[in-house]
């Protein structure tokens, strides 16, 4: 089941957050990610996006397509 | 959540993407309120397999399925917006101004449904949603500062659909009657310094509670017949003041609109007596020719 390209981008970016001690002493600003990515759209006309399953293609695999993502850390303001 | 191979206007693709991107966005920032610290996407490249079609005048493209190697190559690029672009292309918009809303005391009223489900489907409120109406509060705000034929295209749904369901959602509703504990207004005083007519202990407050009960959707309040002060009309509720015998008779409330029509239940004052509040379904009297 291919989840919401949302989901799946916020899973990737949060990966990148420091976690533990290194939360204190490191600091990430910019990531740039370029990865595959199957995509396929909803009968409810959401973009359906996740990483392949496999290194192996079948015949059966969506051909990935490819995403390129840059994301940089702002000072949040609440 | 299952996947479809079926073609989809080109415009339709970008719209859902940029909706996407936009909640991703909004989830990243929500996460930073411990942190203070977020990311967010500078840009974002998505090359995309693709089937593209024509029908008509209309550019469709279909994610490539298992098996189609020989996909075309869709490139799509965002980046990130400033400001000042923004407010250059933005339409003019201007907010209701909030209304700070009184605390109801006793039973909270049960949730209601997302109104907008009652007027469109999930791939409609989808496309609604593109066009940055998400609830039935934007619809009727929005929907009049807008072109109704650009909402219609990008929306794909009649704008006769959206001018019916803004009209059903702008009408005053209410949903329930409850005894309000805050003492009326004091009684005016004669030049003897002697109460004159009624005071509080001859009224009886009475909340009555829902939404779009603004003072320009209502004319007045009768209970059991009788014109009543209105206190306060707001967003979610109008205060009133009934005689006190209002607590003894039948119990009926008409709510005169300023359509022209009336909202019109009935209630038990017994029940009313003991601080509960009572759910009501009013009867809608339309507009006199």
């Amino acid at each position: 089941m291919m989840r919401r390209l949302e989901d799946t981008l916020l899973e990737l970016i949060e990966s990148m957050r420091p976690r533990g001690e290194a939360a204190a002493i490191v600091r990430i600003d910019d990531v740039a990610f370029d990865l595959p990515l199957e995509v396929a759209v909803s009968p409810t006309l959401e973009i359906l996006a996740d990483f392949p399953r496999s290194r192996w293609r079948g015949g059966f695999d969506i051909a990935p397509s490819r995403c390129r993502i840059s994301v940089r850390s702002v000072e949040h303001k609440s | 959540m299952s996947e479809e191979y079926e073609s989809l206007p080109l415009e339709d693709f970008i719209n859902a993407l940029s909706s996407q991107l936009d909640r991703a966005q909004a989830a990243l920032t929500l996460k930073a309120a411990s942190t203070h610290l977020t990311f967010a996407v500078k840009e974002l490249n998505l090359q995309l397999r693709t089937q593209v079609e024509a029908e008509g005048s209309v550019v469709k493209i279909r994610p490539a399925a298992p098996g189609e190697r020989e996909a075309s190559i869709l490139n799509i690029a965002f980046t990130t917006v400033t400001r000042p672009m923004l407010e250059e292309h933005r339409l003019t918009m201007q907010p209701a101004e909030p209304e700070p809303e009184m605390e109801v005391e006793g039973e909270a009223p049960a949730e209601e449904e997302d109104p907008l489900k009652q007027h469109f489907s999930e791939e409609e409120r989808r496309r609604l949603e593109w066009v940055g109406i998400t609830n039935a509060d934007q619809l009727r705000r929005l929907l009049p500062q807008r072109d109704p034929r650009t909402i219609e295209r990008v929306a794909n749904i009649p704008a006769f659909r959206l001018r019916q369901a803004m009209m059903q959602e702008r009408r005053p509703v209410v949903r329930r009657i409850v005894r309000d504990d805050e003492p009326p207004a004091p009684r005016a005083r004669n030049g003897d310094g002697e109460p004159r007519g009624e005071g509080p202990a001859d009224r009886l407050r009475l909340r009555l509670e829902g939404r779009n009960l603004r003072r320009e959707a209502v004319r007045g309040v009768r209970v059991d017949g009788e014109s009543v002060p209105l206190v306060h009309a707001g967003d979610r509720a109008l205060i009133v003041d009934a005689p006190q015998a209002a607590g003894n008779s039948e119990g009926r409330v008409d709510v005169d609109l300023a359509d022209g029509g009336s909202l019109s239940f009935a209630y038990d004052p017994q029940i009313l007596a003991l601080g509960a509040g009572i759910t009501v379904h009013p009867a809608y009297s339309g507009a006199k020719p």
